[in-house]
């Protein structure tokens, strides 16, 4: 089953065009890996997954993104609500400068999810479904900054799963982090995946062979302006027989 | 888009080079060691034996490399393929080296058999029925008939070698595993 899909979706920074006839079906409680090259439109792309591109003047998108089969462009459709229901993490963990138990309130209080005493079992839930409880339940009025940046980006998935989402997007959540902080975020997604749709952008590829169900190989098309999804397939079939040789050649690191 | 990865691209070349030096000193050993039974030339045999141990440094040196690769490398997709088919194919390449190893010594212990070339190269060229046959009618003939056999088996030993190759070769280049014995 899918989760999104998204059908010829292109998308436009005012004049630019950096997305082309985008479509791929992402697949509910599974995670999905975007790879390409520097450029192609891969962050781009996930933005436009929960409508973080709206607030860039002039932006623009033709084609669908369907969430659950609703269409997440229609006219009516709520952008506050969309986001509560599709999270996303980023390259460089991005605590609050508040305390580790605010961070993980925070969303749960604006959205008015939990009364003052489920918001705690909310905070401390959170917290372990990421694993980060056991480090820092002595200290949860400390400041979210004091972390180390691995625990830093476990907190900010912990910030977003608090308010309960069905899709998390992450855009190279380890390019920060030391290797073994990076193993302890795929461990994380992939337990994540068994109620979470995931989809995630990352440059390591060894990473997108190891923690991703599906893979899909983006490119700028060959008039070398825009972006579009070149090949899709299970992780498993990209890395060991791609079928487009554009996909190997990136994967095999032969042109980047 | 410029190309990258020139020294791993270099190494892969090299692996190909020594699995096809193997491949060669193999095929070489096999020949050879049939030349020696149809002629039951105990020098060439000797000679075949000799080659062994030089495809089993071969071989093990092919090993190495593909494991070096694999550690320091991650190859995926064709060069993993490549890499991958060169470490059972070199196997297999080593194996028919040691089948032409055996060939060689039944066809010195055939030195003892009271026969002429023609009569052994005759009886080489049937099937096995025929050998058995061959024995059965002819008494005297049963130490040189089991001693055929027993080359016989190691030829068939070679030809499903080969086809394993085969195979690994057809994988390597489409990713397909097939058999092709099927
Ligand atoms: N806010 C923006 N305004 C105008 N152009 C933008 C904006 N953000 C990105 N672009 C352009 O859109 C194209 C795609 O950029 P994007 O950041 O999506 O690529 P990417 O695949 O994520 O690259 P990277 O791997 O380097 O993160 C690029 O040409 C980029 O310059
Ligand atoms: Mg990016």
């Amino acid at each position: 089953m899918d989760k999104i899909t998204v059908e010829r979706l292109s998308f436009f920074y005012g004049a630019k065009r950096a997305l082309t006839d985008v479509s791929i079906g992402i697949p509910e409680r599974q995670i999905t890996a975007l790879i390409g090259p520097s450029g192609c439109g891969k962050s781009t792309f996930l933005r436009c997954l929960n409508r973080m591109n709206d607030t860039i003047r002039g932006a623009r998108v033709e084609g669908r993104v369907l969430l659950d089969g609703q269409d997440i462009y229609a006219a009516d459709a709520d952008v506050v609500a969309l986001r509560s229901r599709v999270g996303m993490v980023f390259q460089r963990p991005n605590p609050f400068p508040q305390t580790i138990f605010d961070n993980i309130a925070f969303g749960p209080r604006v959205l008015g999810l939990a009364s003052n005493g489920s918001l705690a079992d909310t905070v401390e839930r959170s917290l372990r479904d990421v694993h980060l409880w056991d480090e820092v339940k002595d200290n949860l009025k400390q400041d979210a900054l004091s972390l180390s940046l691995g625990q830093q980006q476990r907190l900010c998935i912990a910030r977003v799963i608090a308010v309960k989402p069905e899709v998390i997007l992450m855009d190279e959540p380890c390019s920060a982090l030391d290797p073994i902080a990076t193993l302890k975020v795929e461990d994380l997604m992939r337990e994540l995946s068994q109620n979470y749709t995931i989809v995630i952008v990352t440059h390591n590829m060894q990473q997108a062979a190891r923690a991703s169900d599906m893979t899909a190989m983006m490119m700028l098309t060959d008039d070398k302006k825009s972006g579009t999804i070149i090949e899709v397939g299970p992780a498993r079939r990209i890395f060991t027989r791609p079928s487009d040789p554009r996909t190997e050649g990136y994967v095999t690191g032969r042109y980047g | 888009m410029t190309p990258t990865r020139a020294h791993f691209t270099q190494q892969l070349a090299q692996l190909t080079e020594d699995v096809l030096h193997l491949g060669s000193m193999a095929h070489h050993a096999y020949r050879q060691s049939l030349q020696a039974l149809a002629a039951r030339d105990a020098d060439l045999a000797r000679e075949v034996i000799a080659a062994d141990p030089a495809m089993n440094r071969m071989r093990y040196d092919v090993e190495a490399e593909c494991y070096t690769l694999l550690a320091t490398e991650q190859p995926v997709a064709g060069d993993l393929r490549a890499i991958v088919a060169a470490l059972t194919v070199a196997q297999d390449l080593e194996r028919i080296g040691d089948h032409g190893k055996k060939i060689a010594r039944i066809s010195i212990r055939m030195q003892q058999e009271p026969k002429s070339i023609h009569q052994v190269d005759a009886l080489y060229k049937q099937t096995f029925n025929v050998v058995l046959s061959y024995m059965v009618e002819r008494p005297r003939w049963i130490g040189a008939g089991t001693q055929l056999l027993q080359a016989m088996h190691e030829m068939e030993r070679v030809a499903d070698r080969a086809t394993n190759v085969a195979e690994r070769v057809i994988y390597s280049v489409t990713g397909e595993l097939i058999d092709l014995n099927a």
